[in-house]
């Protein structure tokens, strides 16, 4: 249809603005630290930088980076098999056996909330979970004699914000691939005599796998890159890889070891999408 | 109805499934809710350490009003966010079209690198903003954000975009060239009308992922420029203050209110159901 | 080899009647059509047999084993459904051994037997195959197999050839009649093309807004049907209807006198004849006509030709006949002329409207 120069023209100034605008916001910020890792200082302020390997060697002979970097990992597998417990049954809840007419506004209710502030929802739980919250005041209600609850500031405390953050992915990436299921797939396993057990074992979970999975990328990546949850909710508690992070850019002001922390946090992601990706690749939106 | 007989029938089985199902998710949903639920009801009580009997008042909302640096923070807020939404949306719609409607090379490429924005920890592209904006002197302050907003909505654009315009494929284009109509009166009567409810969705997430941005903002934002996600947690991080609660309850019923109005108008999903089934 | 017996079935869905009182027998290794159009209920009572339906009332037996309190997992029938639903996370042969599997069958005895089920589908060689990976005509043999794998006392067919393009249809039509005589199984099958029932199975029943309407061998269903929705479902006829005289006469169109013995002497209320289209013989208005007992003249209005056969439409006074002729003569009667159609009484048929 159109000869070839207008339709590099074309195609160029269709992707072109997007990914210039990508390069300048994302690609090159993200080189840009990959440098800055490699350097003593900052080389702001008329300071001299030189390139080196300190703030990577730091992490390797600290124990204090490794012990918290194993906690964000923890918290992350903490918060994900949270989310895989409540959520799939949820999904499947909602793809299986609830009547199509309230399917629709339940699914809504559920992921409503995800479209809501992330800091709002954290900041929320403080009302529930500090001494004199609604946990402490309705378990007391009940049981008067008991001390008070004051779960606030406890490594518990985050596990259950990021659980209400991220729940609702799960739930949708879990009960879109379920809902793909044929029903016919399932009656045909059981004419073949398949129980309800077996149905789910070799069919239902098979076929939902690819929803599970990219449930889990979705939650896990982001809960060990995680810090506003942690301070707010975690209190002193609340130390992780990604708190340090942070303090480095916003406290300490040393650029390059929190360039180089944020880079070794990469690292561990991109292992787990390099890990994921044969699985991830066979279900890329649109091919 | 001989119900006596069948009573353990499949069917009375599936009953029980629907009982538990519903059981599930209502304790879910009561997971989900009760804390959005209490915060807000504590932004009506009058004592300031949010203690019990409850006392009503609305003097927390009263003072929200008084405070300059809460509504510049939301000025903000909203102008970020409406900035962000326009030029997402164009850039991200723009993109899209080439995709769906070209084949060439290095297209797989383009799609791929969608992905780090989006999968990357918010913590890591944060700050890896902020240290390129400083470096090379864009410095930080509300264009900054802008810039970050924008790149973090264009992945959700294109996807969302892209999905609807996979769902019709070129041959009503392909039926508007054979009838005379030229490439832009095609893209203009033809491919846009039907792309619409696609592009206000994607807007919407675009609006959505600015409004709610707390990171990138966080990173970027100079000492005395702040958005209403900013400016929030630095309160909570000073001691927690019924004024919060008002506040951020106003953020909850607000945009819970936006995405029910639209799930009204557009079903879920963003796209208008157009029958079929499988 | 079972039976399947069904009594008093009935069931709705809201307030329609999706099954209405439903009695059928279907003998052991027969092979037995559901004929209907869509929402005639044949998809239902397939699934009520399957246990998919719970009936609201009457009962289904197979073998005599009452079937009411069985869960679909445990009554032992194999299913073939519209679009297969071919496991895809499975390659041929699991998906074919999927039903031994879940009874425990030993290893050993399961790979020879999925071989065996296999080969007689003629797809040897597939078994690493995904689902996604075969056209249609061997998804349906897959199918097949994995629904006869388990030896099932029944086997359950819904519409099971509908997504195949035509000249496979005719194709797997044969074979799945040769398969199903070579294992004798009790076969039990819907359908809404009149034709696959006609060349299919055993016996034929016609359903119509949850009822079976008429139900018997396939030649019995056709030549003799019922009921004026029969007649036109299976196949095409031509109704005349008009007032009985004695001596299995009726006064038909434009007042002529049709025979047909089945005409009840008394001559009491009206009664509705139907003639098959190809029963009919045609010919030009002052040829000689055939010498059956049934004529009428008429002109000409339509010509539909079709290579091997040729359709007329005849305008008779106030009705108008349809008249499928060999395309034996040298040129096909032309719209316009003027003709006579006859037909031999024996071939007429009194069907209740």
């Amino acid at each position: 249809m159109l000869n070839p120069r207008r339709r590099t023209w074309a195609l160029l100034g269709l992707t072109g603005p997007a990914y210039l605008w990508l390069t300048i916001a994302v690609f090159l910020p993200l080189s840009a630290m990959l440098y800055f890792s490699f350097l003593t200082v900052a080389p702001f302020g008329g300071r001299e930088a030189a390139v080196s390997l300190k703030h990577y060697q730091a992490f390797l002979d600290r124990d204090f980076y490794q012990v918290l970097t194993w906690r964000s990992l923890k918290l992350g597998l903490h918060v994900t098999f949270w989310c895989i417990v409540i959520g799939y049954p949820a999904a499947l809840a909602l793809a299986r056996y609830v009547p199509g007419r309230w399917r629709e506004a339940l699914l809504l209710m559920v992921v409503l909330p995800f479209w809501s502030n992330a800091l709002v929802r954290v900041f929320s739980w403080t009302m529930v979970l500090r001494e004199g919250g609604v946990l402490d005041s309705a378990v007391r209600m009940v049981f008067p004699w008991l001390e008070p609850i004051d779960v606030l500031f406890t490594y518990d405390a985050i596990v259950i914000g990021l659980v209400h953050s991220f729940l609702p992915y799960m739930i949708l990436t879990c009960y879109v691939s379920l809902q793909a299921i044929d029903g016919a797939l399932i009656e045909a396993a059981r004419t073949l005599g398949a129980s309800g057990l077996v149905v789910f074992r070799r069919i239902i979970l098979p076929l939902s796998v690819p929803g599970l999975f990219a449930g889990v990328l979705l939650t896990f990546v982001p809960v060990i890159g995680s810090f506003m949850e942690a301070r707010i909710l975690g209190g002193r508690a609340g130390t992780l890889l990604g708190t340090v992070i942070e303090d480095q850019f916003t406290v300490v002001f040393n650029w390059p070891r929190g360039a180089a922390l944020s880079f070794i946090l990469l690292a561990i992601v991109l292992l787990i999408l390099a890990a994921a990706w044969p699985v991830l690749r066979r279900h890329l939106p649109n091919g | 109805m001989n119900g006596g007989a069948q009573a353990v029938t499949p069917r009375a089985r599936r009953d029980t499934g629907t009982w538990l199902a519903g059981i599930w998710l209502a304790l879910i949903l009561g997971f989900l809710y009760l804390p959005i639920a209490a915060m807000a009801v504590m932004a009506f009580n009058e004592s300031v350490l949010y203690e019990l009997p409850f006392k009503p008042t609305t003097i927390w909302f009263e003072r929200l009003a008084e405070n300059e640096r809460l509504i510049r923070a939301s000025v903000n807020s909203i102008g970020l966010a409406l900035a962000n939404t326009v030029i997402a949306t164009v850039l991200g719609t723009m993109a899209a079209l080439a995709f769906a409607r070209y084949t060439f090379r290095g297209k797989t490429l383009l799609r791929l690198l969608l992905f780090p924005p989006i999968t990357i920890p918010w913590l890591i592209i944060g700050t890896a903003m902020l240290v390129m904006f400083f470096w090379i002197g864009i410095g930080r302050g509300l264009h900054a954000m802008l810039l970050g907003h924008v790149a973090l909505s264009l992945p959700y654009v294109v996807v969302v975009v892209g999905a609807r315009l996979a769902s019709f494929g070129p041959a009503l284009e392909e039926a508007a060239a054979t009838l005379g109509a030229n490439p832009w009166q095609t893209f203009r009567r033809v491919t846009l009308p039907v792309l619409a409810p696609g592009v206000v969705a994607a807007a919407l997430f675009a609006f959505a992922v600015s409004f709610d941005q707390f990171v990138i903002s966080y990173f970027l934002a100079p000492p005395g420029v702040s958005t209403l996600p900013v400016e929030i947690y630095s309160a909570i991080r000073k001691g927690f203050t019924p004024e919060v609660n008002a506040v951020s309850s106003i953020i909850i019923v607000v945009s819970m209110g936006v995405v029910l109005l639209f799930a009204r108008l557009y079903r879920f999903g963003g796209v208008p159901s157009e029958g079929g089934g499988r | 080899m079972s039976v399947v017996e069904i009594q008093g079935v009935t069931k709705r869905f809201g307030t329609t009647p999706a099954l209405d009182d439903v009695h059928l027998r279907i003998e052991e290794g027969e092979l037995f059509a559901l004929l209907g159009p869509s929402g005639s209920g044949k998809t239902t009572l397939l699934r009520a047999i399957a246990g998919f339906v719970d009936p609201e009332a009457g009962s289904i037996h197979i073998d005599g084993d009452p079937m009411h309190d069985l869960p679909v997992h445990r009554r032992d029938i194999g299913m073939v459904f519209q679009h297969y639903a071919l496991f895809p996370h499975m390659s041929v042969f699991d998906n074919v051994a999927f039903g031994l599997s879940v009874r425990h069958v030993a290893r050993a005895e399961t790979a020879e037997r999925v071989r065996a089920m296999l080969a007689l589908v003629q797809l040897d060689g597939f078994e690493e195959r995904r689902p996604g990976q075969l056209s249609g005509g061997q998804q349906q043999r897959v199918a097949l197999a994995r629904a006869l794998v388990t030896r099932p006392r029944v086997l359950l067919l819904d519409e099971p050839l509908g997504a195949l393009d035509k000249r496979l249809r005719r194709q797997m039509q044969i074979e799945l009649r040769q398969i199903q005589r070579e294992v004798g199984i009790t076969t039990v099958f819907v359908t809404h093309d009149q034709e696959e029932a006609l060349t299919l199975s055993d016996r034929i029943a016609i359903l119509d807004a949850g009822r079976i309407v008429q139900s018997g061998p396939p030649q019995a269903v056709y030549e003799r049907p019922r009921t004026v929705f029969a007649a036109d479902f299976l196949g095409d006829a031509n109704f005349f209807t008009g007032r009985p005289q004695a001596g299995g006469r009726m006064l038909g169109p434009g007042g002529k006198e049709l025979l047909c013995a089945e005409i009840p002497g008394d001559a009491g209320a009206e009664v509705t004849l139907a003639v098959r289209p190809e029963k009919m013989r045609i010919a030009r208005a002052g040829e000689p006509a055939s010498g059956d007992a049934n004529h009428l003249e008429g002109t000409v209005t339509g010509v539909l030709y079709a290579g091997s056969t040729v359709t007329y439409r005849v305008a008779c006074g106030e009705v108008e006949v349809t008249v499928l002729e060999q395309n034996r003569e040298a040129a096909p009667i032309a719209q316009g002329e003027a003709v006579t159609v006859s037909w031999r009484p024996d071939h007429t048929v009194v069907v209740e409207p």
